[in-house]
């Protein structure tokens, strides 16, 4: 819940309520200051950039770009920021309409001051809060999503837009994320400055787990890899509404007793079930737990017999020849070879036609990918060399175990039938423990029909993600306690529509010690 | 005696006789009632805005005529005219921006004279 005065709810739930939601977009994207930090003159945490060549970056400048106020133009607007089960990532996303009667809006019109900046991936952040309170809520910055689309009839025009942990989510690794003994936040920091954002725009809390073993390539999905660290830790990330990228893991969740709201008769609008489907009374992990080993051999290429071969590896003179070498486990460190047979490092030997040494005047360099080394020979010779005999040295990461892990619910399988979770794709779970905590609290949150629900409330837009609220109203069919999962609003200057998705409060921490919960000298553990 | 004066960047009107019928003020509430589960209701509130209905017996062709002008400039200059009502006991309106509305034309003489004519006017906001 957003820190706000008791006035702020009371506006949000009382009888005649004024929402108002202002609308903020950068479309040239002009910074506010044009000031780069300049030694001796600038102050450090003040408000000069860091000059880099990613000035354009405008995940990293979001807070820096000028943004023009177009609230008085909005016809309406719907945004929603969820937890998608059963990782646990925010996807924030919001349509907004603009008034176009002028066409201010229409792409490559005369009329339209913003014309030519009127482009995909536009900066904007919006607010919400009530007429009568001088507060108002950020609710989401995010970047625009293509062209507008343009309503001819209605002379209004709708863009879309993703929060920027969508955006995040939604690229592909620009780096090799390659790392070794780390916990569940260092990789995903460095996840998010692949990316091109700055430490002060992310908050992390200090994974659990310790991986011994990470290795991302680039092109890789970067979402992909974030759902399942956060999903590995039972943890929750979202963009919070001013915009800086949350982690926390489960030890941080606030404990059952902390109620943010109460919602009773007056205040809520209707509730609905979930569905069948929204059950999990069975949860099988499948995971290889991999460690890194001692340098060694990891990849051989025999000598070659043949003299005449498509498969020899043939340096044509002055140029370079590039292989990818499969590996059976992928490593954490390989070195380049070099020539001439060695003991213990990573070497290659080269002959030419006659079938004669040539002991130099080939250079070779690599790259590491996830399941291959890429080596890359140059020919220095005015002939042609062939490369007949390598040894590839390295750490590898082995498999050393493998997790198989189940767990269920009989009496929720006896009444709903068997409602599996399988995760079989996910290999930062690296020990039972951490697979035991994350399948007792899913099953316990979700054994039993209607511990999810819908509720349609009046909005509170002081509401935020994993906030815990109770439900006390007179038919008491819903009543208990529940977490925000979800909330959904939707505002059209006449009405507020809000839907909170709401599911069972309970977050299984048994053996994390948690302050003024767990008891001394009792069973949790200190981490 | 009640005036109506219509303007916009070209051109300026004002009645200051004809306005003998009765004059419909329409408000128009943005709110909508919501109904809790316990069957109470709460009203959502966005803005009142005002809507004045003139009907007018009869018009010559050439005020009709710059009627239908103010009317076809709102789209043609992407703005709404302003109006003001002055001479009516509790009614204040001064320059206020407003989207004009004609009812369709009944002609019914040679000379072009028009009759029953009914002008609306919605209260808005001018785009900068």
């Amino acid at each position: 819940m957003i820190t706000v005065p008791s006035s702020f709810h009371k506006a949000a739930f009382g009888q005649v309520i004024v929402p108002i939601v202002r609308m903020y977009v950068s479309f040239d994207k002009e910074l506010q200051t044009s000031d780069f930090f300049t030694l001796d003159k600038s102050h450090l945490n003040g408000h000069d950039l860091l000059k880099s060549s990613a000035i354009d970056n405008p995940a990293q400048n979001w807070d820096f770009y000028l943004y023009k106020d177009y609230s008085d133009r909005l016809v309406n607007a719907n945004w929603e920021r969820r937890l998608e089960f059963p990782y646990q990532i925010q996807c924030g996303m919001a349509d907004f309409t603009f008034d176009n009667t002028d066409g201010y809006f229409t792409p490559l019109s005369p009329n339209s001051p913003i014309g030519e900046s009127n482009l995909p991936a536009r900066p904007f952040r919006m607010y919400a809060g009530f007429n009568n309170h001088i507060q108002i809520l950020p609710q989401m910055v995010g970047l625009t999503t293509g062209l507008p689309d343009l309503n001819n009839g209605s002379r209004t025009v709708d863009y879309h837009g993703i929060d920027f942990l969508y955006d995040i989510c939604n690229h592909t690794l620009r780096n090799i994320v390659d790392m070794r003994d780390v916990t569940t936040d260092q990789v995903i920091a460095a996840i998010l400055e692949d990316y091109g954002l700055a430490p002060s725009q992310y908050q992390l809390a200090k994974g659990r787990y310790t991986i011994p073993f990470v290795f991302f390539d680039i092109g890789e999905d970067a979402g992909d890899a974030l759902k399942q660290l956060v999903q590995s830790e039972n943890g929750y990330m979202w963009l919070d509404e001013k915009g800086v990228v949350r982690f926390e893991t489960v030890s941080s969740i606030n404990s059952d007793t902390d109620i943010e709201a109460k919602l009773t008769d007056y205040d809520i609008m209707s509730l609905q079930p979930g569905t069948i489907n929204d059950i999990v009374n069975h949860v099988r992990i499948t995971a290889e737990i991999r460690e890194v080993q001692e340098w060694q051999e990891v990849y051989t290429k025999s000598e070659s017999r043949e003299t005449v071969s498509d498969s020899l590896w043939v340096v044509r003179p002055g140029e370079t020849l590039e292989m990818s070498c499969n590996l059976s486990d992928p490593c954490y460190d390989i070195v380049a070879p070099t020539q001439g047979k060695a003991s213990s490092v990573s070497w290659f030997t080269a002959i030419d036609q006659s079938m004669h040494d040539v002991t130099d005047g080939v250079k070779a360099t690599g790259r590491l990918t996830s399941n291959a080394y890429i080596v890359t020979f140059e020919n220095t010779h005015a002939y042609a060399v062939e490369i007949n005999e390598m040894k590839l040295w390295g750490e590898p990461a082995k498999v050393y175990d493998v997790i198989n892990y189940d767990a269920y619910d009989d009496l929720s399988v006896e009444e709903y039938g068997e409602q599996l979770l399988e995760i079989s794709d996910n290999q930062f779970f690296q020990t039972y423990y951490q697979a035991d905590m994350y399948a007792k609290s899913i099953i316990a949150q979700r054994k039993t029909y209607g511990r999810n629900i819908t509720a349609q409330i009046k909005g509170d837009f002081a509401f935020q993600l994993m906030d815990q609220i109770e439900i006390e109203t007179s038919t008491k069919e819903y009543d208990g306690i529940y977490r925000i999962m979800g909330i959904s609003y939707s505002y059209n200057g006449k009405q507020l529509v809000t839907n909170l998705d709401l599911g069972n409060g309970t977050v299984i921490k048994d053996g994390v010690f948690t302050l003024n919960v767990s008891h001394l000298d009792g069973e949790d553990l200190i981490q | 005696m009640i005036t109506l004066t219509i303007q916009d960047a070209q051109d300026i009107i004002s009645f200051d006789t004809i306005l003998s019928s009765p004059i419909i003020l329409t408000p128009i509430i943005n709110e909508t009632d919501v109904e809790t589960i316990d069957g109470n209701i709460s009203t959502y509130y966005g803005s009142t805005k005002r809507q004045y209905q003139f009907k007018i017996a009869w018009l010559d062709a050439t005020t009709y005529a710059k009627i239908i002008g103010f009317r076809d400039r709102q789209y043609a200059n992407l703005k709404y005219p302003r109006i003001s009502i002055t001479g009516a006991t509790n009614i204040n309106v001064s320059d206020m921006v407003a989207k004009i509305t004609v009812s369709e034309q009944e002609v019914v003489d040679k000379c072009g004279t028009v009759e029953n004519v009914v002008l609306t006017f919605r209260e808005s906001k001018q785009m900068p």
